[in-house]
């Protein structure tokens, strides 16, 4: 009788020390059922960006001649993707990052602080996918957001320096160069802030064809050619006239924007590596 | 096997007690984080209207004693030489003498600086209203480049570097200065710059004798149909903090409330400003053109510029000079002892 008692408590042991086992897994307020962890079923896809002059990839800093003669040199190039979706097979989509911010300088590393590249990765799952949609800009319903509520790392925080604070809003796109139009010398500033949101854009969706088995990798990109911005047909800019807006101030600082964000969204292209 | 239910029972009861006791044990912590913290008791004057404080910075009398320290701190800006305080002197009602201010290096910014006092009570900051909360206005000042022209990051990075910041700001918010905290601990310290002793206010709370004659015959015109100042200066803080044009031509390529909206009709519109310690804060305007309040009311009488967009109520008022001596007598009574840093 005390050996069947014993064996009782024994058991009773056991299967507390089970439950706690699978309690200590599970962790507190996570209820439902526990199974085995599975590998996620996910692949990667990294979206880099790229800067032409022609067919040529465009160095920051470095001077290059456009098509109209006129020389530059990039000193700024920041704008956002948002809503990045990618379209499946069958039509639905599949959103992969609220927020990107790309930047075209390159990393500096005597620096600790957060830093934006021309590269973003992201992780969605295996499938069939066959186009990729995104945004140029900050949608509306989060462009109030409060910048001092996001982590340094994030693309929303003040960190990235894309908020306009006397506006409380983020700016789009940020370019800005120097340029020689035919003086001698690098004096003509360019000068482009974009935002409001009357300057989000939508995309097309663009063609692509991914097959993603789990743990793949894939490679996108996104370029855009200097000479589209500028002197696309029918909304060509006149750089030496108009090479300075923020946007607001004026309808004509708004036309400008307008004129550049159309002109810059409409030049976007993404290829398939 | 009764006992084996019995274990399995009391096991799961000391598993949820556990559960529930980590909980509250993460809630505890943060009651008396916010146990241990003072709250800051707001001297509102009766007359005033209620403050809306942020749900997300309560005032407590060391994020206060805090946000003063950082208020005063040059080293809030890029090259150490400016700090809030600056632009906004305490003995002048936390405004400048300046027409328009100057930043780090010399820049020299677009606007004149405004006073502070009673700030806690706007509804919208900045000279064309698109800031919503003070917590966000302090980004302004402290990024702006021809203010402070720091990023608020690195600014948080410089204060923790410093011992006394970094221990500071862990007992204030439990965490290191970073743009939330830094940005509630400005902004709270804003919120304790209250006026209300006045001449003038000991007037609306019923002391008649708190007004000279010439000052209550100032007050009488101020709100008179005739001139009408009152109808944007409204109420006990003077102003009804709307976007209107004044009448003053643009001297430069500050658009005013149409750099937001892009309406034609809004250019030249700017907030209506307080006239609380309005003795205290020449020079005046936004871009502070006129450098006594002699020139205000000149402006005014004349029926402003007659410029494009001005408001229909900026018209001739004809007055006379001992009215305009009224009218000054009557912005004197509205100079707060605590405007004048005392």
């Amino acid at each position: 009788m005390q050996l069947k008692q014993t064996y009782q408590w024994i058991t009773g042991l056991t299967l507390v020390a089970a439950l706690v086992a699978l309690t200590s897994f599970s962790g507190c307020g996570n209820g439902g059922p526990i199974d085995p962890p599975k590998p996620p079923d996910v692949a990667e896809i990294t979206l880099s960006f790229d800067l032409e002059n022609g067919s040529e990839e465009l160095a920051f800093q470095a001077p290059f001649t456009d098509v109209m003669g006129y020389q530059h040199r990039l000193l700024t190039l920041k704008f956002y993707l948002s809503n990045l979706v990618l379209v499946k097979a069958d039509g639905s989509t599949e959103e992969v990052d609220e927020v990107v911010l790309f930047d075209y300088k390159p990393i500096d590393p005597s620096l600790n602080n957060p830093q934006w590249t021309r590269e973003v990765s992201f992780t969605l799952p295996s499938g069939d996918y066959t186009g990729i949609q995104f945004g140029v800009g900050i949608p509306a319903d989060i462009n109030d957001e409060d910048p001092t509520t996001y982590a340094n790392e994030d693309p929303l925080s003040a960190f990235s320096n894309m908020y306009w604070n006397w506006a409380t809003m983020y700016r789009f796109i940020i370019l800005e160069a120097e340029s020689d139009t035919g003086t001698g010398s690098f004096d003509h500033d360019i000068l482009i802030h974009t935002g409001l949101d009357d300057l989000y854009r939508t995309s097309p969706v663009y063609p692509i064809s991914l097959s993603l088995a789990s743990g793949d990798q894939a490679a996108l990109t996104l370029s855009l050619d200097w000479n589209d911005i500028w002197y696309a047909e029918g909304a060509s800019i006149l750089l030496k006239e108009e090479h300075i807006t923020h946007t607001t101030d004026t309808q004509e600082d708004f036309d400008l924007a307008s004129r550049f964000t159309d002109n810059f969204v409409a030049g976007l292209k993404i290829n398939q590596e | 096997m009764k006992k084996t239910f019995g274990a399995f029972v009391l096991t799961s009861v000391l598993l949820l007690v556990a559960c529930s006791t980590e909980t509250e044990q993460k809630e505890d912590n943060l009651v008396t984080l916010q146990e241990n913290h003072v709250p800051f008791e707001l001297a509102i004057p009766s007359h005033f209207p209620d403050m809306v404080i942020p749900k997300d910075n309560p005032l407590t009398v060391a994020k206060v004693e805090l946000g003063k320290q950082l208020f005063f701190d040059p080293s809030l800006s890029v090259d150490g030489s400016v700090s809030c305080a600056s632009c906004h002197l305490p003995s002048k009602a936390f405004s400048d003498v300046l027409a328009v201010s100057q930043g780090v290096k010399g820049a020299v910014t677009e606007r004149n600086s405004p006073s502070l006092m009673n700030i806690g009570f706007h509804p919208i900051f900045m000279r064309e209203g698109a800031v919503p909360t003070l917590e966000l206005q302090v980004l302004s000042p402290l990024e702006g480049e021809t203010e402070m022209a720091h990023n608020i990051v690195l600014a948080c990075e410089r204060l923790n570097q410093d011992s006394t910041y970094r221990a500071r700001f862990q007992e204030v918010f439990g965490q290191s200065a970073t743009p939330f905290t830094l940005t509630r601990a400005i902004a709270a310290y804003e919120r304790t710059l209250i006026g209300g002793d006045a001449p003038f206010d000991a007037y609306l709370l019923g002391d008649s004798t708190a007004l000279t004659p010439l000052q209550q015959q100032g007050y009488a015109l101020f709100t008179s149909d005739r001139l009408a100042c009152s109808s944007c200066h409204s109420g006990v803080l003077l102003s009804s903090f709307a976007l209107e044009h004044n009448g003053l031509k643009p001297r430069d390529t500050d658009p005013g409330l149409m750099r937001l909206t892009l309406n034609e009709a809004d250019r030249g519109k700017f907030k209506v400003p307080s006239l609380r310690n309005i003795a205290l804060t020449a020079p005046y305007m936004h871009d502070g053109r006129f450098a006594s309040l002699e020139a205000v009311i000149e402006h005014y009488n004349k029926g402003g510029d007659g410029v494009t967009n001005q408001d229909e109520r900026i018209r001739s008022l004809s007055l006379q000079e001992d009215e305009k001596e009224a009218l000054l007598a009557f912005f004197d009574a509205l100079t707060e002892a605590s405007g004048k840093g005392e």
